[in-house]
């Protein structure tokens, strides 16, 4: 057991990473064969994961799993990992998320050894962000996350043609891939430039996050790297105005990778800012707290009205996930426990949410091949689980009590209103604004009279179910029982909070 | 002369020596000749390196009164050096063959051409430096121009050595200005008189000519012209000789030159050549996106590379260095595994063009994800050799006080990345031309997979080797 929990960490990011590289010598026509060695990988991954969460709710100290091994000491590059209350929460959302993609993805057609090998490689570069302490492996994996981004979208993607409004799968794929990586430019330097001015104030080279908080960046090098992080960063959170590669890129990517990236990926974005950007320079990010919270608003109202706009069912998850990322962003800028606790707890509940949304669609495109919301109607005769299942995610995402998306989105309204009662005022309009949009969706595309052409769909299978099943089961037990989560999340937030507040 | 000096002397004297019976064997056995001399280049350069690691290996001294420098500097890219020729021994088997390329003078004028390459390495004076570089172009001019009946390798041949001719003549220049100035052909001498003497217009007219010459030779940008021209042309395996085993040569010469011998004048060179590096990488890497040749954007891409290269060069620091060396050995791995993976393409396509590759991922998916893995390394993305070392030459940049030029290299990698993903995008999407599936030999699958377990070994665990170049630039640049 001691050896398990030396080792656990490790063993969560190699299983999927190293586990990849076996797919490679699969046959490429064998999808079921395939499947199951993700799902067992998955599974495991599952179990490790609420391993860890249980660990950190027991009160039980999180140091035991810390691990490090030397890497490169002459730039003093150690694989340092370690888990935290919050991390441990995210390490089972992507468990959870990653779980329920693969059982998802049942209908491949191409390479199924070639999807979940890159597949698996994102998810073990999410584990990695999460666990690292170091930031030349947390780049590292920020960076593995991404690259097989492209191929996943380009290859197994599909794209959106109306006539009045083509989106090919390889625009989108080459537009998030590139937006990522120029966000990941910043990213770099910014580490490059911690890592020197670190190395000058403390006399010795070092990447880990853990002694480079005692480094004393002053005030000046604090306020002009921070914007580095927040928007290089903020690019994979979807701030506006760098948000376009994400409803783009979500549209155009198979469900499973569609649940995964917007559901963990661009989380990686906002724990980025937290970890790096406002642990390291939290001048800085008082500083430009003003700034960071504008945008943040304007990505809560921009993505819930072009939400509204939209003809695309895929797109108005897409938007929505925009606006979402909006209040996680929000609950950062806010600079206190209440934020910050609600920021984490949105992460989770909107991960949930929108791999629910996107499992949800994906079953709905893969019957009807069409995503037009002028066409689909009155689906819920025909599929009364999909709507009610799609009922649930549309009223977690308008914040409905007794579901994750309110307790979350409430804590950060209480952050909102102690450091800015207006923009706290503002986030609740773009929560009406959501529930109009969300409402409209649901009564449209699931209830109303049946056309004719969707006489012969068929609703969820019980095997199809259980996906769904488990990300609708996190919703409403975070929603009705959210103290478990939050104290484990709470239990981590303090470091950032002294951070913060010492300044 | 002692029979010291020639006893560390006897790897280029084998391989010479080798050269010669390639020739002898062509000529009296000329039937023996397609695949067999092939195999004999490659192991004959494997057993000398392996005696050359035996012999050189914690060496530390000078040879010939001081004319040729032995020490683990030199001794890391000999072994480099001999390593890439093998490399591209082994890769020619077959192309030589689709070519109707005489193989005795291909593979003899190949290990003439590392001699020059070896001897360029280890070269302590002007004068030695100068003939290496002649001795390894005009092997490299007769190696372009190979290809006899293919029109494209006769041009680019003829732009090569007139090109080459007029670079060697500015390098020659700036060097006869050096000596004027100094006094001297021994670059320990040429340190001691550059940090005495204060009229700095010569010594900036001496180390322009001499900076114009070798960004001739490496591609530097605007001295480039030649290369797209020249990649294109030359056989593929000469392509590879070319843009790696040449490369890392000049910028081990080169990197002694500038972080030893001109060192005092530092403040003269750091500037242009900060701006000359930021230009090189994001011009050569725009090119890049409009080519449709993949050896004319392997070419462009190379010229990127040699900016980022630079960089090391600008650092002027043992940081600096150790990431240069580093990031020279991480490319040679990753090049190699893309202009052999594109060998086995071109065996059977018998086409350069990127839109011929299209599905290749269908036809031969080894081959298609060795590209796509070289891509990614060059490209600089993780897992593979180009992030680690990347990071690491990236960093010893920002340590001397220069993050901008990190931040415009950083920004260039992701400009390659676009065209690089175009190439992986029509490998892995677009719907095969032919279904035929693509063969290749044994030889060239294993040594493609090899190269692909260096780039990741490079990228995931670069500790070992970095010990190694960290030992090295210790013992001769900055000790």
């Amino acid at each position: 057991m001691e050896f398990l929990d030396n080792n656990i960490l490790l063993l969560i990011i190699l299983l999927p990473s190293v586990g990849s590289l076996f797919l490679l010598f699969f046959k490429d026509n064998d999808p079921i064969y395939t499947r199951n060695y993700a799902m067992v990988i998955a599974f495991i991954g599952l179990i490790l994961g609420i391993y860890l969460f249980s660990v950190a709710l027991s009160d039980k100290t999180l140091e035991v799993f810390s691990t490090s091994i030397a890497w490169l000491p002459s730039l003093g590059i150690n694989l340092n990992l370690s888990v935290s209350g919050p991390t441990s929460t995210l390490v089972l959302l992507n468990a959870v998320i990653f779980f329920s993609s693969v059982l998802v993805s049942r209908n491949l057609e191409i390479r199924p050894n070639h999807f979940f090998f890159w597949l698996m490689l994102l998810v073990g570069g999410v584990y990695g962000v999460f666990l690292s302490q170091d930031l030349f492996f947390f780049f590292f994996f920020y960076e593995l996350a991404v690259v097989p981004m492209y191929l996943l979208i380009a290859v197994w993607g599909s794209s959106s043609d109306f006539v009045s409004f083509i989106r090919t799968k390889e625009y989108g794929a080459m537009k998030l891939t590139l937006y990522l990586v120029a966000g990941s430019i910043l990213v770099w330097v910014g580490i490059l430039a911690l890592w020197v001015e670190g190395a000058e104030n403390l006399g010795k080279f070092t990447m880990d996050m853990n002694i480079l908080i005692n480094a004393n960046y002053d005030r000046d090098f604090q306020l002009i790297f921070f914007p580095f992080f927040m928007i290089g960063f903020g690019i994979l959170a979807g701030l506006w105005p760098f948000h376009t590669w994400s409803p783009d890129g979500h549209v155009a990517a198979p469900t499973a990778v569609s649940m995964l990236h917007a559901g963990v990926l661009m989380k990686l974005g906002a724990f980025g800012i937290l970890q790096i950007g406002i642990l390291l320079l939290p001048e800085g990010a008082i500083y430009w707290a003003p700034l960071f919270m504008g945008l943040g608003i304007v990505n809560v109202l921009y993505g819930s009205v072009s939400a509204l706009a939209q003809q695309d069912l895929k797109y108005v998850i897409g938007y929505s996930s925009v606006s979402h990322m909006g209040y996680v962003l929000l609950g950062l800028a806010a600079l206190n426990p209440t934020g910050f606790n609600g920021a984490i707890l949105q992460m989770v509940s909107h991960g949930i949410m929108t791999a629910l949304f996107f499992a949800l669609v994906g079953f709905i495109y893969g019957q009807t091949h069409t995503r037009d919301i002028q066409v689909l109607e009155g689906l819920a005769k025909r599929m009364p689980l999909a709507a009610g299942f799609f009922t649930v995610a549309g009223l977690t995402s308008l914040g409905l009590p007794g579901l994750s998306g309110f307790v979350a989105e409430l804590l950060i309204f209480i952050g909102l209103f102690q450091s800015s009662p207006l923009i706290a005022i503002l986030a609740i309009i773009g929560a009406a604004i959501t529930a109009i949009y969300i409402l409209r969706l649901v009564s449209k595309v699931f209830f109303g009279p049946v056309d004719v052409q969707w006489e012969n769909l068929r609703d969820f299978s019980k095997i199809e179910t259980l996906p769904i099943l488990i990300l609708t089961l996190c919703i409403v037990v975070i929603g009705l029982f959210p103290w478990p989560m939050m104290t484990v999340i709470n239990s981590g937030i303090e470091q950032f909070i002294i951070r913060v507040s010492g300044v | 002369m002692n029979t010291e000096s020639i006893r560390l002397l006897s790897p280029e004297l084998l391989i010479a020596s080798l050269a010669i019976v390639v020739f002898s064997i062509d000529l009296f056995k000329p039937s023996k000749s397609s695949d067999f001399l092939g195999r004999l280049t490659s192991l004959g350069v494997f057993i000398i390196m392996i005696f050359s690691l035996w012999l050189l290996s914690g060496k530390e001294t000078e040879i010939f009164e001081g004319i040729l420098a032995i020490n683990s500097y030199t001794t890391f890219f000999k072994i480099l050096l001999m390593a890439i020729v093998i490399g591209i021994s082994l890769i020619s088997i077959t192309y030589t063959k689709s070519y109707n390329i005489n193989t005795g003078e291909y593979y003899a004028i190949i290990l003439l051409s590392l001699v020059g390459m070896m001897l360029l390495v280890s070269a302590r004076e002007l004068i030695t430096a100068y003939i290496s570089i002649e001795l390894m172009s005009f092997s490299l001019y007769v190696l372009v121009a190979i290809a006899k009946k293919d029109l494209k390798s006769n041009e680019a041949a003829i732009k090569y050595i007139l090109l080459g001719a007029f670079s060697s003549g500015l390098l020659l220049y700036g060097l006869v200005l050096i000596y004027g100035i100094s006094g001297t052909t021994s670059f320990s001498g040429i340190e001691t008189a550059l940090s005495s003497i204060d009229s700095n217009l010569r010594i900036l007219l001496a180390l322009s000519m001499i900076g114009a010459g070798f960004g001739f030779k490496l591609a530097i940008i605007p001295f480039h012209m030649w290369a797209p021209d020249v990649y294109e042309g030359a056989p593929l395996p000469i392509t590879a000789l070319i843009a790696i085993g040449s490369k890392i040569a000049i910028f081990a010469l080169v990197l002694t030159l500038f972080s030893q011998t001109f060192l005092p004048k530092i403040e003269l060179w750091k500037p242009t050549i900060s701006i000359i590096a930021a230009i090189t990488m994001v011009s050569g890497n725009i090119l890049a996106i409009v080519q449709s040749n993949i050896k004319r954007m392997l070419a462009y891409s190379s010229i990127g590379q040699s900016g980022y290269m630079l960089m090391g060069i600008i650092c002027a620091s043992s940081l600096g260095s150790s990431g240069l060396i580093l990031h020279m050995t991480g490319y040679a791995a990753t090049s190699m595994l893309v202009f052999s993976s594109i060998i086995i393409i071109h065996n059977n396509v018998l086409s350069d063009q990127i839109q011929d590759y299209a599905g290749i991922a269908k036809r031969n998916p080894l081959a298609a994800i060795c590209i796509t893995a070289s891509l990614f390394s060059l490209a600089g993305l993780p897992f593979f050799a180009g992030f680690t070392t990347k990071f690491y030459l990236f960093a010893a940049t920002a340590k001397e006080d220069m993050l901008w030029l990190a931040g415009i290299a950083a920004t260039a990698s992701v400009i390659s990345l676009y065209y690089y993903l175009r190439v992986i995008k029509e490998m892995y999407v677009s719907d095969p031309i032919s279904s035929t599936k693509i063969y290749t030999t044994k030889t060239l699958s294993t040594f493609v997979l090899i190269m692909l377990a260096a780039t990741i070994f490079i990228g995931l665990y670069p500790e070992p080797i970095v010990d190694i170049i960290d030992t090295a630039v210790a013992s001769y640049i900055f000790n």
